[in-house]
């Protein structure tokens, strides 16, 4: 925070609550007061170097923190509490089936001045599809029809509830001739249509954003939750890779905030034990829309074909215990294959496990299989992030109890994610993921992302497609419907819920208050910081 | 000499070819696909087939081997990154100063203070001062780096205040990375010196050179000493090469962008085009370092000088 904003910058900020300071301090007769409680900027702390600004390359943690929304801007995003903003687009419109009415603002320019019109989001979109790591678009989009120069009509070939959603947040939109005009294709010296712009980067060190000069959108009203100023006139990133550092750095006040980066282990270092936060900190907690399972291969070479064995392991893990002495309270056992995260979740859900610690049940379940103590040996495939290392160590315990021997096997992530798709090479297998709603994080268990006409646990349950189908249509999703989902999951148990964590987004005191989106990324201009 | 010079570098195209294709084949076979990785846990395998398809990753071995090979040595491109669509080249020659800092100031660390440390320690053989370089040596060689990382940022960065705990932003960031990329090294330079120097000590010549009433310290530093430089060259050489690539841990803790980080990120990733062109330039660069220390062997020792002499002019008399 290098400096107190001036009388003139302080007059020029848009948030409504700063001009109400400043219009009390005015009156009160203490402005000079008012003038130095706002600082101008923060700098923030990175794990990851964000390596390009590209505007289509993959999520990535830095990417997030430095360009989603602060730089480059979509047609619509979602918000915290994953309800629809409009962005770029000044609606979005059913238009019959698997059409989509999208109207644009007419007065978008990009912080070079070029103006942003439909022909520019069709063709943001195909370079999205065409740069490979949107490649996935190819799948809910159909084409475009351009019907003005505001005004366009998208054509989508999903009718899934997430497909809209993912396309009209993920791919950012950028003028056709700024990009034309780039040397290398925005890599280095991004032109977007964001309320910042990037002033300066070092590879793999630091990166720095400030305000443009004239924001497109003069509306205050119209102002989309990420595009809010306030007093935040520029933000520095420091790349810090290791994180112990990371940790230390925010404790010697070399960065004011870090939002994502801090392991378990240096937590303490700003939390209570409660994860209040300690003095000369502040905190936001967020719900992690990860949900970490265990898949079981129900193909016919291993013994979790049979549904019984299945049940008998869920049965013979205490998760609650698991949870306990691996997180804490940084996470909450799961009760079925979704979170409240997830705006379609079910919370009756949470009053009855589907699987409560019972090992006397395991092992009638287990007799019932037709399997005794030592019969069955399973592999249980893992990757190298530590807490699976953890977990995985306690419930070979656990099933050793029941008399299941399971053999432990890490895999570095790369060979992990191809090695699940082997059906010979294990049979359970811990992961995580995530969505936009809960079908959205359960892609494991739909035939159609398979060739193989096996869903990714290689079992064919006409049952499961045909309500996997239903919760994920759009015109069926409902909580019902997900609801009817997770009971048949749970009941039939091809994946075992674990436990969904906590995200700590750590700042110091100077900031007091704290406001993320659903990336954890920072809304600079929603957060109020002191100066120094 | 300088036909053998062209000789030696000629020979490098040779080593560099094959290098390049050891790790393609190596990357080739190694299980774990890029596309699969970039897609995320939440990719069907659709999506994966799609990517692969337009990477180019279904075509054969020896179409991509091919490709590459053309890319990298005919049109001297090493590709993009498959994860953030960077060029190699860029980002490879960004981190080389960074990494290359480390590494000829951690050598030279080990030049300066171990090779005098180890010469000290031999000609006084058996007293304290010998004691004191080799326990230093050893202790030098057992501290883990990281574990000095970590104390001398807590020492000097955040109890004294004294240098930055991380990043590049001056010639001080530099200090501590550089002290502990150097330390083991250091240590061994005395090991190895103190053991040439006391070969060399107990020689004849020292013996006639003592008897014949020269100075002391002529026959040290003007006898004994160039003769164990050969060794020391080659040794300092070796771990000069090593260091551009291999100081990852340094890199990581004190985060300062190096080659050594980006490669590692990138075996993770399956980010081919920039582990081989990581590997490319790594291998050309070790060789050139390896090509210095041969011509640097002629200036030290006169005998090779001279065998480089007489094979050339025995040849020229053939020929005539």
């Amino acid at each position: 925070m290098s400096r107190v904003i001036s009388r003139r910058d302080f007059l020029k900020g848009s948030a409504a609550g700063v001009a109400g300071v400043a219009f009390s301090g005015i009156l009160g007769g203490s402005f000079v007061m008012a003038e130095e409680e706002l600082a101008d900027s923060i700098t923030v702390g990175l794990q990851v170097d964000p390596e390009t600004f590209g505007p289509w390359t993959m999520a990535q943690a830095a990417r997030q923190q430095i360009m989603y929304f602060t730089i480059f801007e979509p047609l619509a995003m979602l918000t915290v509490d994953g309800e629809r903003e409009m962005v770029l687009a000044k609606s979005v419109e059913a238009e019959g089936d698997m059409c989509y009415r999208i109207e644009l603002y007419d007065y978008i320019y990009d912080s070079i001045g070029n103006h942003i019109t439909a022909s520019d989001v069709i063709f943001s979109f195909d370079q999205a599809i065409e740069q490979g790591a949107l490649s996935w678009a190819t799948k809910y989009l159909d084409h475009f029809d351009q019907e003005d120069d505001y005004t366009l009509l998208m054509y989508v070939q999903d009718e899934s509830a997430v497909a809209l959603d993912m396309l009209l947040k993920t791919v950012f939109i950028v003028s056709e001739e700024s990009y034309n005009a780039s040397s290398d294709g925005f890599v280095t010296n991004p032109i977007g249509t964001g309320p910042y712009q990037l002033d300066s980067y070092t590879s793999g060190s630091e990166a720095k954003i400030s305000l443009r000069g004239e924001y497109w959108q003069t509306d205050d009203s119209l102002i989309s939750t990420s595009a809010t100023t306030g007093s935040i006139e520029s933000v520095t990133f420091k790349v810090i890779t290791d994180t112990t550092q990371l940790a230390l750095a925010l404790e010697m006040g070399d960065v004011d905030a870090v939002p994502v980066g801090i392991t378990t282990t240096d937590l303490g270092n700003f939390l209570n034990d409660d994860r209040t936060p300690k003095d000369g900190y502040n905190v936001e907690t967020l719900l992690n829309p990860l949900l970490y399972f265990m898949a079981f291969n129900c193909g016919e070479n291993s013994p979790c074909a049979d549904v019984n064995v299945r049940q008998a392991i869920s049965y013979a893990i205490d998760m609650d215990a698991i949870v306990t002495n691996v997180f804490g309270t940084d996470a909450v056992t799961a009760t079925t294959n979704s979170s409240p995260y997830y705006a379609d979740y079910d919370e009756s859900l949470d009053e009855a496990p589907a699987y409560g610690y019972d090992a006397d049940k395991a092992k009638e379940l287990l007799e019932e299989a037709g399997y005794s103590d030592g019969d069955i040996t399973l592999e249980l495939m893992i990757n190298t992030e530590s807490n699976y290392a953890q977990v995985a160590s306690l419930v070979q315990a656990y099933l050793a109890v029941i008399g299941i021997t399971v053999n432990i096997t890490t895999y570095e992530s790369g060979l992990f994610t191809t090695t699940k798709n082997s059906e010979t090479d294990w049979d359970m297998f811990l992961d995580c993921t995530q969505g936009l709603n809960t079908p959205g994080r359960m892609g494991l268990l739909d035939i159609n992302g398979y060739t193989t006409g096996a869903n990714g646990v290689f079992v064919t349950d006409d049952t499961l497609q045909t309500l996997f189908e239903t919760a994920n249509a759009a015109t069926t999703y409902s909580t019902e419907t997900v609801t009817d989902l997770l009971t048949y999951v749970d009941e039939m148990d091809y994946v075992y819920p674990m436990f969904y964590q906590y995200s700590y987004v750590l700042t110091d005191d100077e900031v007091t208050e704290i406001s993320v989106d659903r990336n954890y990324s920072l809304i600079y201009g929603k957060c109020t910081v002191l100066a120094d | 000499m300088g036909k053998y010079l062209i000789k030696r570098i000629l020979w490098l195209i040779p080593v560099i070819l094959g290098v390049a294709i050891l790790i393609f084949t190596i990357m080739y076979f190694v299980p774990g696909d890029p596309a699969a990785i970039i897609l995320g846990t939440s990719a069907t395998q659709q999506d994966i087939e799609a990517l692969r398809e337009s990477m180019g990753l279904n075509e054969p071995y020896i179409v991509q081997l091919g490709s590459f090979l053309k890319q990298t040595f005919l049109e001297f491109d090493l590709g993009t990154s498959y994860a953030n669509g960077v060029s190699v080249s860029k980002s490879l020659m960004e981190r080389l100063p960074q990494t290359a800092i480390i590494a000829v100031i951690s050598c030279l660390m080990q030049i300066i203070i171990g090779i005098p440390l180890g010469v000290t320690a031999a000609v006084h053989h058996n007293k304290w001062q010998d004691r004191v370089s080799v326990v230093a040596a050893m202790i030098g060689i057992s501290i883990p780096n990281f574990w000095l990382a970590y104390m001398l940022i807590l020492l000097f960065s955040y109890n004294l205040g004294w240098l930055p705990a991380f990043g590049t932003d001056s010639w001080m960031s530099y200090i501590m990375p550089c002290f502990c990329a150097a330390l083991a090294g250091m240590a061994n330079e005395v090991r190895y010196t103190r053991t040439y120097m006391l070969e060399q000590i107990r020689s004849d010549y020292v013996v006639t050179a003592r008897a014949k009433g020269l100075p002391e310290r002529t026959i040290r530093y003007g006898h004994a000493l160039p003769n164990t430089l050969i060794p020391l060259i080659t040794g300092i050489g070796g771990s000069l090469g090593a260091a551009l690539g291999g100081t990852v841990i340094i890199e990581n803790v004190f985060s300062i962008p190096g080659i050594g980080q980006y490669m590692v990120n990138a075996i993770g990733n399956r980010d081919y085009p920039v582990v081989r062109g990581g590997v490319v330039i790594l291998s050309i660069l070790f060789s050139i370092i390896m090509l210095l220390v041969d011509i640097a062997y002629s200036f030290i020792d006169p005998r090779i000088k001279s065998q480089y002499i007489k094979s050339s002019s025995k040849k020229n008399k053939e020929v005539g």
